[in-house]
Formats: structure tokens, sequence, C-alpha cells
């Protein structure tokens, strides 16, 4: 098996513990004649064996971004400018040959829908066993050992019997575990989750992020978790990126995050959250809808939906501002932001 | 069921028809399936066991014992104008007609499914350059291709070849690439790619598998239409020569004794619409196995 590994261990000499960094992501699609902005200078680093979320909503770019990391992003029609360091490399400047080594022996994927994303026509042990072809030299019968190894991992019982079934033979919590072992197969360093328990229900979607925890602290490598439920990113992250239209509008360790946003988008995401611990019986949405990608205003781009909005806020962008130690807003007003209910 | 009147009594209560129907039921819609099977399987045995079936050589003329009407003087089949036992030709010519029926279908069934496979996922100019000989290749009226290009190579037997698996791989081409068109879009795909798999892989390995079914019916369908080329060019005379038995040909050679012979052309006309049938069957047949779920 090629290593890939980074040679120095460091990629940011800032952060010595950075596993992969981000810097200045954008990713913009051709529609029609038009262009849209879908990830719009997006930096973060991810840390050696810590669970980094992202939250936004539908459309904020939080898919964009994962999957322009490891190029998966159509291959026409898409653009990808910036940085993404991993092992000493600029992952976005690798050929398709160099990237193929990185994608699911270094950083792996798993995505929503674990009932499309995987073969109808293949077996499960088929699935598994051809990421450990691809990347290993593994023979046949190490191969399905391993096989039987990885299904036991992601707690499938029965393997031996399982392995030889089809994926519409498994429920979608099961098939989400397949998506799983098979990610990874290879020992992965990253793993990229888009997320990975949106269409699952609830009580399955708490064994998989279990499950996924345990993972992390088994096997020792770093998540991305992506998700649109800031409650399943506040029980399993460490640090957080906020994402809106395209940007990451503020980033933080998740207590500090929730305890004390320093967006007010973040502010309307917390409160827009169901609560057990409080009497309210109403969920505050956020007024309006996200702007439109396509148009280009200069300004804050959350303005429009912002009761704290100055006039200053639509004149000019504002930068990623230091809120407190680890913590960064894009907002203006970022000390006079406060938790609604705090 | 008993719902109310005795409650707590768990009697098993048979429901819907009794076994003896599920197994009717299970039957009928095995049983064309099972008849499509037979039918090939029977053609493939004559054919193969042709020697052991009957000791007369398809060849072989006896002027004295021509046209002798079935059952007489040994001959099961009877003889054709040429004294030739009948039932030999049937089964010498059935390697011939199997030969067209799978050999020429699944060259074009192959080369086909592979172009259509890269013309649709790869798109672009390929997919352009490609689809354009497929168009050209549509325009003109089948039969006209084929007995234009064999009028180029001269008639026989391999040129026969030559010319269906120029002309039709082309169905093929069409039915995957459309189907890859979808299947490209599945998220497998790109769950595949994100595993750091090669393109070729890619194709052959989870897109393949995914957009085959249709290719494979029609395949069967196409076989037959092969079986009946093969006997339209025998009947033509450019596709088997003299003496070589091929049943297209054989119902050509007996034209004339129609009226006085009936026999001649009908037995070889039966072979073809039955071995026809059978295949017709079996694609149904696998067409509805072959469905992903």
């Amino acid at each position: 098996m090629e290593n890939v590994a980074p040679r120095d261990a460091v990629a940011d000499p800032r952060e010595p513990d950075t596993l992969l960094g981000v810097e200045d992501l954008h990713v913009s699609f051709d529609v029609g004649k038009r262009s849209v902005r879908a990830v719009d200078g997006v930096s973060f680093s991810i840390r050696r064996g810590e669970i980094f979320g992202i939250v936004g909503e539908s459309g904020c770019g939080k898919s964009a971004t994962l999957r322009a990391l490891i190029g998966l992003l159509p291959q026409s029609g898409a653009h990808t400018s910036g940085r993404v360091t991993y092992g000493g490399r600029n992952l976005l400047d690798l050929g398709e040959r160099a990237l193929r080594r990185v994608r699911g022996a270094e950083i792996s994927m798993v995505f929503q829908d674990p009932m499309t994303f995987l073969n109808p026509v293949l077996r499960v042990s088929e699935q598994i066993e051809e990421a450990l072809r691809q990347h290993t030299e593994l023979g046949r019968a190490e191969r399905h050992d391993r096989a039987v190894e990885l299904m036991r991992l992601v707690g499938i019982a029965l393997p031996e019997r399982r392995l030889r079934e089809y994926p519409h033979q498994f429920s979608g919590g099961m098939r989400q575990r397949v998506l799983l072992a098979i990610a990874l197969a290879c020992g992965p360093k990253i793993l990229l989750a888009d997320e990975p328990t949106t269409a699952l229900d609830v009580t399955i979607q708490d064994q998989i992020l279990k499950l996924l925890k345990r993972l992390r602290d088994e096997l020792g490598m770093s998540i991305v978790l992506v998700s649109h439920d800031l409650g399943v990113i506040a029980q399993m992250c460490e640090r957080v990126a906020v994402m809106y239209a395209g940007q990451v509008v503020e980033s933080a360790p998740v207590r500090e995050l929730i305890r004390n946003p320093r967006h007010p988008y973040t502010v309307g995401l917390l409160s827009s959250l169901p609560r057990l611990d409080t009497d309210s019986r109403y969920l505050i949405p956020i007024p309006g809808a996200p702007r439109s990608m396509t148009e280009i205003a200069p300004g804050c781009r959350f303005a429009d939906r912002c009761q704290l909005a100055l006039d200053e806020c639509r004149d000019w962008e504002t930068e990623l501002l230091d809120a407190a130690v680890e913590h960064r807003s894009r907002c203006l007003r970022h000390p006079i932001v406060v938790r609604r209910d705090a | 069921m008993t719902i109310g009147s005795e409650p707590a009594v768990a009697t098993p209560v048979p429901v819907g028809p009794p076994r003896t129907a599920y197994a009717w039921v299970r039957w009928r819609g095995r049983l064309p399936f099972a008849v499509g099977i037979t039918l090939v399987l029977v053609t493939i045995a004559g054919a193969l066991l042709a020697p052991l079936i009957t000791r007369y050589d398809p060849n072989s003329q006896d002027i004295l014992h021509a046209l002798a009407p079935p059952g007489t003087s040994g001959h099961l089949l009877g003889t054709d104008q040429f004294g030739r036992d009948v039932l030999s030709r049937l089964l010498y010519a059935g390697r011939i007609d199997l030969l067209i029926a799978f050999g020429a279908t699944s060259v074009c069934l192959v080369c086909g499914s592979l172009i259509g496979l890269v013309s649709g996922y790869l798109g672009g100019r390929v997919d352009a350059v490609l689809m354009r000989v497929v168009d050209v290749v549509f325009a003109f009226p089948f039969i006209v291709l084929v007995l234009t290009i064999i009028a180029i190579l001269g008639p026989g037997l391999r040129n026969m070849f030559i010319s269906i698996w120029l002309v039709s791989w082309v169905p093929y081409a069409r039915i995957v690439r459309g189907e890859v068109l979808v299947a490209k879009r599945q998220e497998y795909v790109l769950a595949a790619r994100a595993l750091g798999f090669k393109t070729p892989r890619i194709m052959l390995g989870h897109l393949l598998p995914n957009v085959l079914t249709p290719a494979i019916v029609y395949s069967m369908l196409d076989a037959v239409n092969n079986v009946g080329l093969g006997a339209a060019l025998g009947f033509l005379g450019v596709g088997v020569q003299d003496p070589q038995a091929e049943w297209g040909k054989m119902i050509s050679d007996a034209q004339n004794f129609l009226a006085t012979n009936w026999w001649l052309p009908t037995i070889p006309g039966v072979a073809i619409a039955l071995f026809g049938l059978g295949l017709s069957l079996v694609g149904d047949g696998l067409a509805d196995r072959l469905r992903p779920e």
C-alpha cells in the first residue's frame, strides 16, 4: 500500500496538529451563461483525531466544499480554486491519477443517502473488497477476512452471511453501516461525512452517530461532519464552522459556539432548534430566505435577514474577525450579539 | 379469517388459494421461460449430437431415393431432390444457424455495448463522433446495408458474419448509451469515484452490470433476427454456399417442390420458427429475471 502520509507531519507550522488545511477555497458552477458562486473563500483546518463540523442550511455550500476537497465535483461546469493542503501537497493541484490514490485510501467519504450510493447489482462483499483491491496489495482471502472484520467493526451481525447479500436486502441504517465499512476499508486518515444521518430515522440516526464517534476513538482518524442539524453537530463535534451563502460566517469550539454565539445567523440557528430544557412552545425561525447565489451585491450576505444590521453592514463585506480565543465571526457587530434565550 | 367470533383461539387459518393453486400460479409464470429454454436446448443438442442421431452424411446424394416422403426407406424426414437425408441436413444446418444466432449476435452485443458505454459515460466529443457513426449506419435500411457489404466482400459464410458484425452492433450502442446516461448520474458512481476507482473500473465494474439487462434482452430478439437474416441471405444465395446446409437455404432449394413435396420447405421452416420462438421466450424470461430490485 502506497503511503501518502504527511512527510513532515505538519501541514501548517502555526497549527502543529493540522492534518488538512483549507485556504480560501472557491467553487463556482456554470449555470447557463451565468456563474453561481457556491463556495466563496472558505478556510478551515482539520486537526488529527478531531470531529470537525460544518453546519448550514441547504444550498449554503457545505456539500460543494466537501466534494471540492477531493475533486469530486462534476468535471465540466465546476471551477475550483484555493489551497487544500494535505501531506505537504495541494490536493487541488493533483492530477486525477494522484488524486485517486488519496481518495478512498487517505481520505474517504460517506454520503447522505445510503440507498442510492450503494451499487444495486453488486454484492456487499464485492463492494467492500473492491476498495481493498484498488488501494492495497491484499490477496483474495485476506480481502475477504478484512471485509468480515470491517462488517464487525461497523456493527453488522452475521458478517459472513450478510457479505453475500445485495444492498436491497439491507435496511437504511444497515446500508449506512455498509457504506461506512467501504469508506473505512483502507484505513483512511480523514473521513468526510456528508449528512450521513439525514436520510435515516431518529433512532437509527443516533446509532450511526455513536458508531462514528466510536470509530473515531478506535481508529484515531479525523472526521469532517457536514450537517444542517446543529443538534447533531453539537452532540458530535469538537470544533464547528457555520456556513452561510458560501462563506464561513463563524467558527469556534462547539461549546463556545453554543453558549456564546457571535454571529446573528448562528443565533438564529440556535433559536430555531427545539429545546427540552425550557418551556418555550415556539421555535423562532430566521425571517427571509438566503440570497440568490448569482446576485453579486456588496455587504454582509446575511444583512437582509439580520435584525442587528446597520447601514455599513450593507456597504462592505466583513472579514472573519476574532471574537474570542479560537472564535471568529464574520459580523461587524459581533461584540453585541447574544443568544436570544440566554 | 375468523375475527371476532372466537377471539382467543388461534387456529391457523389458510389464507388465499390452496397450495396447489399457488403451484399452478408459479408454474404458469415460469412455463414460457422453461419452454423457451427447452426449445433452445433441443436445437443445440440436435446440432451437436447430429452424428449420433443420424447415420447419413448431410451432403451425400442418393438419386435413386430422391424425394422420398418422410418415414420411407429409412429416412425419418424423407429426402430432397438429390436424395440427401432431410433430417441429417436439418441437424447439420442447425450448427450453422446456431453459429449465426450466437456468434454474430454475441460479438455485436459485446462491441455495441462497450461502444455505447464509452460514448455515454465519457460524453462530449467522443460521444458526438460515435453517435454520428451510429446515425449513419441507422440511416440505411438494414438488409440493404448487409447486402451491400456482402456485394463488396463477396458471398460466403465468413463475409456474411463480417457484414452482420459491421451493421448489427448499432442498436446495442444506442440502448446501452441511453441506459448509461441515466445510470451515470446515480450516486453509486460518485461513491465509486470517491473511493478512487479508475474510470475503466467504474465503467465495467459498476456501470455495466446496471445497464446490460436491456441489451441482453434485446440480444435474444436480435439472435432471432439474425437467424432470419441468415435464412434470407441463404435464400438469396449470398450466404451459405452449396452444398452446405442451412435452414434458409434448404427452404430456397426446396421452393420448386412446394406443390409436390410440401415437407421439403416446411420442415426447415418449422425449425426456424421453433428456434426463434424459443429465443423470444428466453428473452422475455430474462427480462423478468434480470430486472434489478
